[in-house]
């Protein structure tokens, strides 16, 4: 699965939908609101593109790591402290490129997906960047 | 010719989320954000001093990203969304 979406994420379900009895691994990463001395942060994202742009990423690292499967969910909207940002699911035959095919895709995300983010703290609000 | 100028995140603060502009035929990119700030002001965020588009503004044509080259040497066509958008800071 591949979305920008609102709604928070059931990690466990999309572990559960993901495996297969080819894969001796699943790898996820669960992005999180730290506590910075901010309340939340606001998520914009660009939906169209940057749902084009996680499915681009997805079909390369399958290839390029050879993985069973790649689930990537990001959220958009007020996050507090805590909250869950972004998921990735990587099925893989082995932990070795499991582990490097979702820091792979984490990287290519942070490097160009049309997705935004501004810091609130009481009356502040900071855009990144 | 009908544009339309879409902006995201912080440049959304100062431009709004949808333009729709009339430019002249084959007006190119600088030419309609130069139009767009005109309409709305904030030059500086887009804008160096001596005319050129900054080098952090990122612009998609068509749902095609430009390059730096072709962001400066781009000729739009009736009808064209245009989306500008500051460095992105997903994840």
């Amino acid at each position: 699965m591949i979305a920008i979406q609102e709604e928070d994420i059931d990690i466990a379900a999309l572990i559960a939908a993901s495996r297969r009895d080819s894969m001796g691994a699943q790898v996820v990463f669960v992005g999180t609101v730290r506590d910075d001395g901010i309340e939340a942060i606001e998520f914009e994202a660009h939906a169209e593109m940057a749902t084009k742009d996680l499915e681009e990423i997805a079909a390369g690292a399958t290839e390029t790591f050879g993985l069973h499967s790649v689930d990537i969910i990001h959220r958009t909207g007020l996050l507090p402290v805590g909250e869950t940002i972004v998921v990735i699911v990587v099925g893989a035959g082995h932990r070795a490129e499991g582990f490097e095919g979702c820091r792979w895709i984490l990287e290519r995300i942070k490097e160009f997906v049309p997705i935004w983010k501004k810091d609130i703290a009481g009356e502040t609000a900071r855009w990144h960047h | 010719m009908n544009i339309t100028i879409r902006a995201f995140a912080r440049f959304r603060e100062d431009f709004g989320e949808r333009n729709e502009l009339t430019v002249e035929e084959a007006a190119t990119l600088p030419a309609a954000l130069r139009e767009l700030v005109a309409r709305k002001g904030h030059a500086d965020t887009l804008f160096e001093e001596d005319g050129g588009i900054k080098d952090f503004v990122l612009v998609m044509v068509g749902g095609r990203r430009l390059t730096p080259e072709e962001r400066a040497e781009c000729v739009l066509a009736e009808g064209d969304e245009v989306v500008i958008y500051p460095p992105v800071s997903g994840g």
